[in-house]
Parts: structure tokens; sequence; C-alpha cells
């Protein structure tokens, strides 16, 4: 009972920031703004530009096509907004056409104009932890408890089928990446950057699923070890002897490791790591006009892909305001929709991230 | 300060189940169900490694990437005219005629990072490329000369400049462009010729933007932001609270009078925006922050930013940074007030003897006449002109003069050529001089000789016009005219006002806008004036005094929104002739026509005796079509103006037109002006409009006042003293009667 007490104001929190409590920040006056109000005509301009009427959100760049991270993104950035209409299309157009596993989990692609439109069935952890973190957020924001009852049963779908001891530690866990494929007899293979620590743990508390609680807690442990020697990379494999980057996985830091500092500074980590290792590289590469690093060896630093999207250039100014003791007013860029959907959703989680952790760091 | 509460919150409640986590483990690891990696997919290993192959690809893209040495990292600060041309900033700048020059500002921070000067032109088709070229002057030096051969795109060249040239910051570039048609020669083959610069893509090539930072690139984005047109961005204004308008004053009204030239429109966002069409070159961003202070940033869209932290309630402070950063105010010179009753050197008033090169030229020379300065009468002003012309001039060639747009003389260049003309006189009535700013014009004609082909090069000047050229103007007493140009002339910010419904027809970024454009450029009286601009919506006209002066709202709709005719108010159009025909046979219609034209000719006539303005104005109206217009209606306040706008219309246009005005005759006059979306002044003056003595009725200037209130309404005295004489003539009789009967 008194567990539940603790995990239910554990997840109260940043229920009450979603909802848009006003609070100052450590190095300015600012605020924590309602996004609603404020930044309505970002929340406008990224449904035109990814949402369509039905509720799939599409990633063009990926052949046009869906997948349940991006249901799940659209879905926690529809409750940050306020916008119950279109938490209501994204979560349904999610459950006809991914939710067809039947342990509450989603297929992680949808392919449009192909005669079977969903070949995986696997699902992707990520995208099934955010939708349920939205319907969690939801749940509150919008008064909706049926809302938590389907995040209830996500939340412990991902417990039993996703969620694993390590081989490494026996009192760890390890967050899979899905329910199927990563799991070998000698190593498991884990994508670091599936880990949110804020959304485990709001889950966790509002559904009940302690196992995710749990999880957050050991994989902070996991990415403070992998972070040690440089940023953390993509792909790792957990074996009884420790961690090394995964056979036949991108070994770079790229595309999906660059979240993990996001995660932990929205989880309030500021000072993770993690987030320090990250910090060096941007601080090292970032300049006015200079494109943003987007894939870096962990090794040596050396910058392998760059781009120029403005969503990566807003993770780089988001990581290093929040990790910057002192710093007023970051260098985000403002929003642009016609950047592809992965680095534009990225962006709006930076801003999100931003107004309820560092508020301070509001783009200058 | 402390950390915001929900992570805090969140990480003390993590340590907490941290705290038991172990345990947690340890107890619940038996719990765990570790799910077994058989599939219930029905489908084995290689299938699911086939299937995840994509989702794990270590090469996937989930961006736009930069290939590496793809990009050019150049970058330019752009050119900016220094005059304000009355239309909105950043579009082409166009050079007309055969020869032109134009002056621009240009900040380049560092010299020695600047590579070349770029200058892109696109010219008419009608331009001949082998003798059409522009030379580039900077800091006073010759830079290079360019050829003028873009015709379907913009196209530019870079010149070579070293940092000997050029000074670090504030440079000044002079572009004298001179263009041959490729067919003709002559006045209409002038008129077809013209060529633009790219404002956005023309200017200082710097080795690349990386480095170009603080005060420095501060300075180079607003120089940016105003010569592109993108205007500056004002974000976190709303944090300011009570004192928002004085902070936005305080830092706008110093930019605009700095810069100088059109305008720069300023815009207010929110922290959170989306990148709209053209990127913000410049932006001051404002921090609620412990303690007052200012820094100059590069922020990540780009944008040079001067970050203002302020303490939340306080006062707007000074803000030292940023006042040593900019320049002194540019000062602009208004045109110099002459003496009457002698005659006044042109050189007094800063006409330098002029060449004329050109087989068009229209050359223009301004000066002020005091404000008290009227003249209705058929008094005369007299130009005693210098002027000399080469020999075998094609015939039809000439020289007008003008005073204000009137053409008082033509001189045909012929028969004299070669010798000095000295003290031509040249008289013209004095009433087309104003009170405030005149111009003074020679337009010049030469034919082409042939002119069915190109002119030659290098022509040697075919007129001269000289300084030592004299103009006399007559005496006026010491008169008001009302006429809005007076209180024009006396804008300054403080003069924008607004009221409760404002907001309809101008927001808060339009009226900032319109109080940073007036920040400079006022005459030096211009506080004793006390102009007071009231900007309103049109629901809101009804606050317009009106002075015994009628016009309807729908003639002004019609001015600014509608291209609808307005019934009873327009011409009908033509009937066919078989109608006209037919209405001709009838009888009675013939009687009414006939009834129409008694009726018209005692109107007309009545009009010209009495004039109704309010008909006139409603007329007058119909035929305009414009973005804003200015109102002056009530003589008893001349230093009140109202501006109504268009729906829609460009407030930094608007501005930039009334910066433009207020150092020429062609800005607003009489009590009605139209700003037309040419960016010219279109002026109703009320032919009604009564002059009003300033100074006291002596011996020496009754004549005058007299003459000038008599030419004001001339039917009204000749009526007047018509009825005395008759009245006396009847007073007469009957004393001559009376007395004839008193005799008999």
């Amino acid at each position: 009972m008194k567990r539940r007490h603790f995990l239910s104001l554990l997840g109260a929190a940043p229920v009450m920031a979603a909802a848009g409590t006003r609070r100052a920040s450590a190095q300015g006056l600012l605020g924590t703004a309602n996004l609603a109000q404020t930044a309505l005509p970002v929340w406008e301009a990224w449904k035109t530009a990814y949402l369509q009427p039905d509720g799939r959100v599409v990633d063009r760049l990926q052949h046009n096509a869906s997948h349940s991270e991006g249901q799940g993104y659209g879905a926690v950035l529809a409750t940050e907004f306020a916008d119950q209409a279109a938490f209501q299309l994204i979560l349904g157009w999610a459950d006809s056409n991914l939710a067809v596993r039947g342990d509450g989990l989603m297929a992680w692609r949808y392919l449009p104009g192909e005669s079977n439109p969903v070949p995986d069935l696997n699902n992707a952890t990520d995208g099934d932890l955010f939708l349920a973190w939205g319907l969690v957020r939801a749940a509150l924001r919008f008064d909706e408890r049926r809302y938590l009852a389907r995040a209830t049963l996500i939340a412990q779908a991902l417990a039993d089928r996703c969620i694993i001891p390590s081989l490494a530690q026996a009192n760890e866990t390890l967050l899979l990446p899905a329910a199927q494929g990563f799991v070998h007899d000698d190593r498991v293979v884990i994508n670091p950057s599936y880990i949110m620590p804020l959304a485990l743990r709001e889950v966790a508390a509002a559904t009940g699923v302690t196992r995710l609680a749990e999880t957050a807690q050991h994989a902070e442990g996991i990415l403070l070890r992998l972070a040690e020697t440089g940023p953390v990379p993509d792909w790792v494999q957990v074996t009884r002897t420790g961690m090394t980057p995964a056979e036949g996985f991108s070994p770079n830091a790229g595309y999906e490791a660059m979240r993990i500092p996001l995660y932990l500074v929205w989880s309030g980590l500021n000072r993770h790591p993690a987030v320090t290792q990250m910090t060096r590289v941007y601080d090292r590469t970032v300049q006015p006009g200079v494109p943003i690093p987007t894939r870096i060896d962990p090794a040596s630093g050396a910058v392998l892909e760059a781009s120029n999207d403005p969503g990566y250039r807003a993770l780089a100014a988001l990581v290093s305001c929040a990790a910057s003791a002192g710093q007023v007013g970051s260098d985000m860029p403002p929003f642009d929709p016609t950047q592809p959907y992965y680095p534009a959703t990225l962006q709006l989680f930076a801003m999100i991230a931003a107004n309820q952790v560092s508020p301070e760091c509001v783009p200058i | 300060m402390t950390l915001s509460t929900t992570p805090r919150l969140a990480i003390a409640l993590a340590a907490l189940i941290g705290l038991s986590g172990g345990a947690l483990a340890q107890s619940s690891t038996a719990l765990i169900a570790i799910p077994t990696d058989s599939s219930p997919l029905g489908i084995d290993a290689a299938q699911l490694s086939e299937l995840s192959a994509e989702r794990v690809d270590p090469e996937r893209h989930r961006g736009n990437t930069v290939e590496t040495g793809t990009r050019d990292p150049s970058f330019v600060s752009p050119l900016r005219p220094i005059a304000a041309r009355g239309r909105p900033a950043g579009s082409a700048l166009r050079f007309d005629g055969e020869r032109r020059t134009l002056d621009f500002a240009l900040f380049v921070p560092d010299p020695s990072a600047m590579h070349a000067l770029r200058v892109s032109t696109l010219s008419s088709i009608n331009v001949l490329p082998e003798r059409s070229t522009y030379r580039l002057f900077v800091n006073d030096t010759f830079a290079g000369e360019g050829r003028l051969d873009n015709f379907s795109d913009f196209g530019s060249v870079d010149f070579p400049v070293g940092p000997a040239l050029v000074l670090p910051g504030q440079n000044h570039v002079r572009i004298e462009l001179v263009q041959y048609h490729r067919i003709y020669c002559g006045p209409d083959a002038s008129f077809a010729l013209w060529s633009d610069i790219d404002l956005a893509t023309s200017g200082a090539v710097l080795n690349s933007a990386v480095g170009v930072s603080g005060q420095d690139g501060f300075m180079m984005g607003l120089a940016a932001a105003a010569a592109i047109g993108t205007g500056i961005e004002i974000r976190g204004a709303e944090a300011l609270g009570d004192y928002r308008d004085g902070w936005i004053e305080q830092i706008t009204q110093r930019i605009s009078a700095a810069l100088g030239g059109d305008p720069i429109p300023f815009r207010f966002t929110e922290y959170w925006s989306v990148q709209g069409a053209s990127r913000s070159a410049s932006r001051i961003t404002f921090l609620p922050g412990l303690q007052n202070r200012v820094s100059f940033r590069v922020a990540g869209d780009g944008a040079q930013v001067m970050v203002v932290e302020f303490q939340p309630g306080q006062r707007p402070h000074a803000l030292a940074e940023f006042d040593t950063l900019l320049p002194q105010a540019a000062v602009t010179t208004q045109p110099i007030l002459i003496a009457t009753e002698r005659p006044v050197a042109f050189a007094e008033f800063g006409f330098e003897t002029t060449e004329v090169r050109d087989r068009y030229a229209m050359i223009e020379q301004r000066f002020r006449l005091p404000d008290d300065y009227v003249v209705l009468t058929n008094a005369k002003a007299e130009i005693a002109l210098d002027y000399i012309y080469v020999s075998d001039l094609p015939t039809g060639s000439m020289l007008l003069v003008h005073v204000n747009g009137r053409n008082i003389r033509l001189l045909p260049l012929v028969g004299e050529g070669g010798a000095l003309i000295e003290q031509f006189p040249v008289r013209f009535e004095a009433r087309f001089l104003r009170a405030g700013i005149n111009t003074l014009g020679f337009e010049v004609m030469i034919p082409g000789a042939p002119a069915d082909l190109p002119c030659p090069a290098a022509e040697s000047a075919f007129l001269a016009i000289g300084q030592s050229s004299t103009i006399a103007t007559p005496y006026s007493p010491s008169m008001y005219l009302p006429d809005m140009h007076l209180a024009f002339a006396g804008l300054v910010p403080q003069s924008v006002q607004v009221n409760d419904m404002t907001g309809r027809a101008f927001d808060a970024n339009d009226v900032v806008t319109l109080r940073a454009a007036l920040s400079g450029g006022a005459r030096a009286d211009a506080a004793t004036l006390n102009t007071r601009l009231n900007l309103l919506s049109l629901d809101d006209l009804g606050s317009v005094p009106m002075g015994g002066y009628q016009f309807s709202r729908r003639a002004l709709e019609s001015v600014l929104i509608a291209q609808a005719p307005i019934a009873g108010l327009t011409v009908a159009p033509p009937q066919h002739a078989l109608m006209q025909l037919q209405e001709r046979g009838e009888s009675t219609a013939a009687l009414s026509r006939g009834w129409d034209w008694l009726q018209s000719g005692f109107e007309t006539a009545l009009q010209w005796m009495n004039p109704r303005s309010g008909q006139l104005l409603d007329q007058w109206l119909t035929e305009q079509h414009g973005q804003a217009v200015l109102l002056q209606l009530d003589p008893s306040r001349p230093n009140q103006l109202w501006l109504v706008r268009a729906p829609g219309s460009n407030a930094a246009a608007i501005a930039s037109a009334i910066v433009a005005a207020r150092s020429t005759n062609e800005g607003p006059r009489g009590q009605v002006s139209v700003l037309d979306h040419d960016g010219r002044w279109q002026s109703w003056v009320a032919p009604d409009r009564q002059p009003l003595l300033l100074e006291a009725v002596s011996l020496g200037n009754v004549r005058f006042v007299l003459g000038n209130f008599v030419s004001a309404m001339p039917i009204r005295y000749v009526v007047g003293v018509f009825f005395l004489a008759l009245i006396s003539a009847l007073f007469a009789l009957r004393l001559v009667i009376a007395t004839r009967e008193h005799r008999q």
C-alpha cells in the first residue's frame, strides 16, 4: 500500500507538469508554460505535416511507413497539447492497424500499399512504452479512466514479454528492444535509446506495474556504465562478462542513440554521464551554420554523418543548455515542418523537455 | 532558485524506489517470467532476422544528411539602400533611365574575412549589354566595373575587394550605372531601360558565417534584416509585463534612428515558434533574469540575437552595450529654408552645377519656404537661369522647368548652342509655391539622332545648369492655409496614438514599426508642432472630426477595400448608339434632358460660387485606390492626423512611404491623402479652404492679406461687393429721390 502510494506520487508530478503547472527554473525566472497555449502553432504545424486525417503518423523518409514509435510519440504529443481529438485518432489508428498481436503490444511497422501492410508482427518496445505513457497522461489530462486500463494492458505486456534479467548481473533487468529476436543463449542485444526513465516510471506509477520502474532504475545504471568511455552507442549486447558492441548492429552513436540524452534530460537527469558525454561532442562540433552530428564514432568521437535538420539542432541545443549550469536561453531553432518526421518529432520532444525540466532553456 | 519540481520529485521518488530497488529486484526476479525467444509469430529465426533487417540497419538514415564538402560556407552581408524608397524593404532595387547613382550602407565585421563584393543584377531586354555597365565604389574608391548582361535571371559578379578598401563596421558603397537601349535612342528609349539589383544576394561575401557573432554579428544581422526585408524579430516581450512598451520603444526606435533608410519592420514572436517563409537575420530576445545584462549570441536558426536579461518589475534601464554598439542616429537632412523677397542662388539650397548626358533626365532640387508662407494672388516669382547647351542638338530638344510638378516654362534647346545663357528670366505664378517643402525640376529631352539606332557611346554633356541661377519669391504675410503637411512634418514616435479600436486595424507589430520609423528624420522643431497621428480602424471613422467636410464611409471603403463601383457616384457606361437614338426620338425625354441640363448647369454654377467640398471629396475618393488614407479635415485641429489603412496592407510599406515623404514635397498634402499601391501620395485639397492670418494687419501687409483672402474664394467677395454696391446704389437712389421730393 505504501509502495503504491509512493508510486502514485511518482507519477503525479510529471503529469501535473504536463497539465501546465507553472514552475520557476533554477537559472532564470522563466517557469513551465502551458504549451497548449504558448506553442499551439507548433503542434498544428506538426499535425499538418505528419498526421493523416485517419490518425496515421507518417514517416515519409521511410517509404511513407508508419511505426508503433510514431503512434506512441504522437499520442504523447497530443496529450501535451491537450488535443484529445488527435489523441483519439492516433490511438484508434494504432488499435486498428498495429494492435494485431493479441497481447496488447503493437506490431512495429505498417507499410502502406502492400498486400500485407504488417508483415512483421514483432513489436518495438519504445513504441509500446510511449503509447502507454501517452495513455497514462491522457487519462489524467482528459479525465478518461478507460485510457488507464489500456495503458495497464500494455504495461503488463511489456513487463511480461520485454523485460528480462540481465546475463551480466542477476539483480539487474534489461529492457528488450522487442519481444522476439534479441535474446540469444549467450547474449542479449539491447537498444539503450529505448530506455525512457520518466516514461517507465510514470507508467509504472499509474498502472502499478512496478517492474517498469525497477527497469528504469537499472537502465540508468546501464547507461552510466555505457557512458564511461564515450557517447552511448545505438546497440549493445549484454553477455555474462559485460557489455560490448552488438555484432551486426550499428556500433555508432547515431540516430537511435541521440535520443538517450534527450530522454535523460526529460527525466530530470541533466548530470547523467550519458548527457555529459554527448554534451562534450556537441560543444566540440556544434556551430551556427554547421551541420549537426547525427552519427558519431563513440571511440574516437569522430563525426561520421551530419544533418541540417532543425530537429537535431534543437536536440543538441537542449542537451547543451540543460547540462550547462547558469545558461539562460538555448540555441533551439524554430520548428520547421519541412524536415522529416523523425527530427521534427524529436524537436517537439526537446521543446517539451525544456519546458518541463529546464524552462530557462527557451530558444533565444 | 532550485531545480524544477518535476524532475526533482521524480528523482527523489526514483531514489526511494532505488533504495528498495535491489530488494525489489531480488524478490521479484523469480516472479519475472523471462519471455522465451521462441517466436509466437509462426516464423523461424532466419525469417525474423530478415524482417528486422531494415529496422536495425546500421546505415539507416532518419534525416536529411549533409555530404561533407558540398556546402558553400560563404556568406553575404547584404547591401542596404541609405534612402527610404517608400516601398517595402527587401524588394529588388530598380535603376531606371540612362544613368543612375545609388548609395548603400554595407556592414563588414572583419575586412580580412571578406573576399569579394557581390552584385546581382537583372536588366530589361532593351538594355544593350556591350555598352551598359555599372561602376562600383567602396568608401569613394573605385572597386570595379560590371556589365549589365543578365536578362532572364539574376546573375552575380564578385569583385575582389581587399581589406585596404573596406573598413571594419559600416562602409559606404556607391553604384553608378549607365545603360543604353539596344535598338533606339531618345527619351522614349530611355524610359524603357531598367536594371534591378537583388539586395538579398548583393553585398560583402564573407568566407563563412562561422565566427561572425557578438556585437559585430548583431550589427550585421540588423543590416541584413533591414536590407532583405525580413525585419527584426522581438521574442519574449510578453514577459516584460507593464514595462513592455517602454522597453520596446527604447530599443526599436534606437535601431531605426541609427540605421535610417527604409523602415525596418518589427514583429513579435513567442519563444516557441514555427519557422516562417524567410529566416530571421536578427532578433532581440527578452529573458527574465536575476540581473540586468545584455549578451550577443547566434541562435539555432542563424539569427544574430541580442539577449536582454531583465529583472522583472523594474523600469527599462539603459543598455550601455547596445547604445555604444549602434552608430549615432543617421542625420536626415531637411531641404534648406530659403529667404523670400530676394534672389536666392541655387547653390544656397544645395543645387550644384549639373551636366546632363542623358537623352532623358529629370533633375530635382528641393528647398523649403517658411511654414507660414501663403501667396494666393497672381504675384510672380522668378527664376534667373544660367545654362548652356551644345550646338546642333537634334530638333525637338528641350528643357522643361517645373515647380512642384507643374510645368512653368519650355525652353527649346536650339539656336544659342555653345553660348552661356545667363540669368534667363523664367517668371511664374507664386501661388504654385507652397509653405514647407517645394521642388524645382528640370526635365531634359534630347531626341536621338538618328532615333532608330543605339545612342553613341560616351556622349559628352548636352546641357549644364549653373548653381549661380537664382530664384526670387515674393513677400507673403504670415498666414496659414489649412493643410496636413505641417502636422506631417512634425511626426515623431510619440505622435502615434492608439485607442481601443485601433487594434482592429493595427496590431502591436504595426504600432511598433510605425513608431520606430518615425524616430529619425524629424524636423528640429518637431516637438513644438505637437503632432498627433491617430491610428483608426474603418469601424471608427465616426471619431474623425469632419470640420464641415463630408464623405461617406462607402467612399473610403472603395479606396481601401472594394473595387466595386458605388451607385450614384460613378459614371454610367456609354450607351449603345441605337438606344441614344431612341431617346432622342422621345419628346418627353428631350424635355427631361433639357431640365437635367439646366439643373446641372445650376449646380455647376452653385458649386463654382460656393463649393460643397463634401460632394467633391466623395467623387475624388471613388477614383482612388490605395493602401492607406491620411485625413485632416478639421482646420481647427492643425496638429491632428488620422490614418486609416487597407485590410491586409503592409505596415512597413506605409511606414516607409511616410519616412520617404518627410523630405519630399510628394508627401501628403491638403485635407485627404491616399497612399496608392505604388507608394505615392495622392492628395485632395479642398477648394474652399480659407487662409488664416497669423499676424496683425498693418499698412504694410493689408494689401497682401486682402489679396490672399479674396483670391482664396474670389466669387464670395465679388458677390459680396456686388451686393454692397447694389445696396449702396439703392441707398443713393433713395437718397436722391428723397432729396428731390423734399425740393419739390
